[in-house]
């Protein structure tokens, strides 16, 4: 037999939160430790990037299916939202083309322009997605 | 326990605002209040008071408390 209490079970969900973005953040810096002072490749950490990556992609959605806002807690009004969308996508695109430029990894402005586009396409669709999600949602459970 | 009922959406029509209006005037989200509205989130008692202020009602005429079959029982 169980016995909940609000209290406890708010304090365990809190721990447990606290615990994951410890975790979350702790693998992050084992991978960054990884490639950028051990010099590992993706292929050589693709098991904690994996978990990572799913961590995250999980967050990631089930914030947008329980509704909440993308730049919560920043309210945005309609300008706001535009600059957003336009300068996140374009600074999660030059990242990488300056990591693998800072490697020396870069073959030439195609290459740059390739990983460029992809990652810049990329984050638009996971941001259209939340859109679309939390559109959804809101249907769903406000209507 | 029982269910937490509430008339939020009455009160805030007889007042003649918005979610928006009221999720202002508490510091929540427009989704937040409409949760509420539908009974689908209960809120913090720090919340349910915010609510009783803004739209000029007490605790009990805002929520209350419904008793399930079960704990009828």
């Amino acid at each position: 037999m169980t016995q909940r209490d609000e209290r406890i079970d708010s304090d365990v969900r809190r721990v447990e939160g606290k615990a994951f973005v410890l975790l979350k953040w702790g693998v992050f810096a084992v991978l960054v430790v990884r490639w950028f002072v051990l010099g590992q490749t993706l292929a050589e950490t693709w098991d904690f990037f994996a978990v990572w990556v799913v961590a995250s992609l999980f967050e990631y959605f089930m914030y947008a299916l329980r509704g909440v806002p993308m730049s919560y807690p920043v309210p945005l009004n309609p300008r706001d939202q535009l600059v957003f969308l336009a300068t996140v996508p374009v600074v999660t695109g030059l990242l990488p083309v300056l990591i693998l430029h800072l490697r020396g990894a870069l073959t030439g402005w195609g290459h740059a322009l390739g990983i460029f586009g992809r990652t810049y396409i990329a984050m638009l669709a996971l941001f259209a997605l939340y859109r679309a999600i939390n559109a959804w949602w809101e249907r769903r459970s406000l209507e | 326990m029982g269910t937490v009922r509430n008339r939020v959406r009455l009160s805030r029509a007889e007042k003649q605002m918005t979610q928006e209006d009221l999720a202002d005037m508490v510091g929540v989200t427009r989704q937040t209040i409409g949760l509420i509205e539908k009974e689908r989130y209960n809120p913090t008692i720090a919340l349910c008071l915010g609510l009783c202020r803004s739209l000029g009602k007490t605790l009990d005429e805002l929520f209350w408390m419904e008793e399930n079959d079960d704990a009828e029982r």
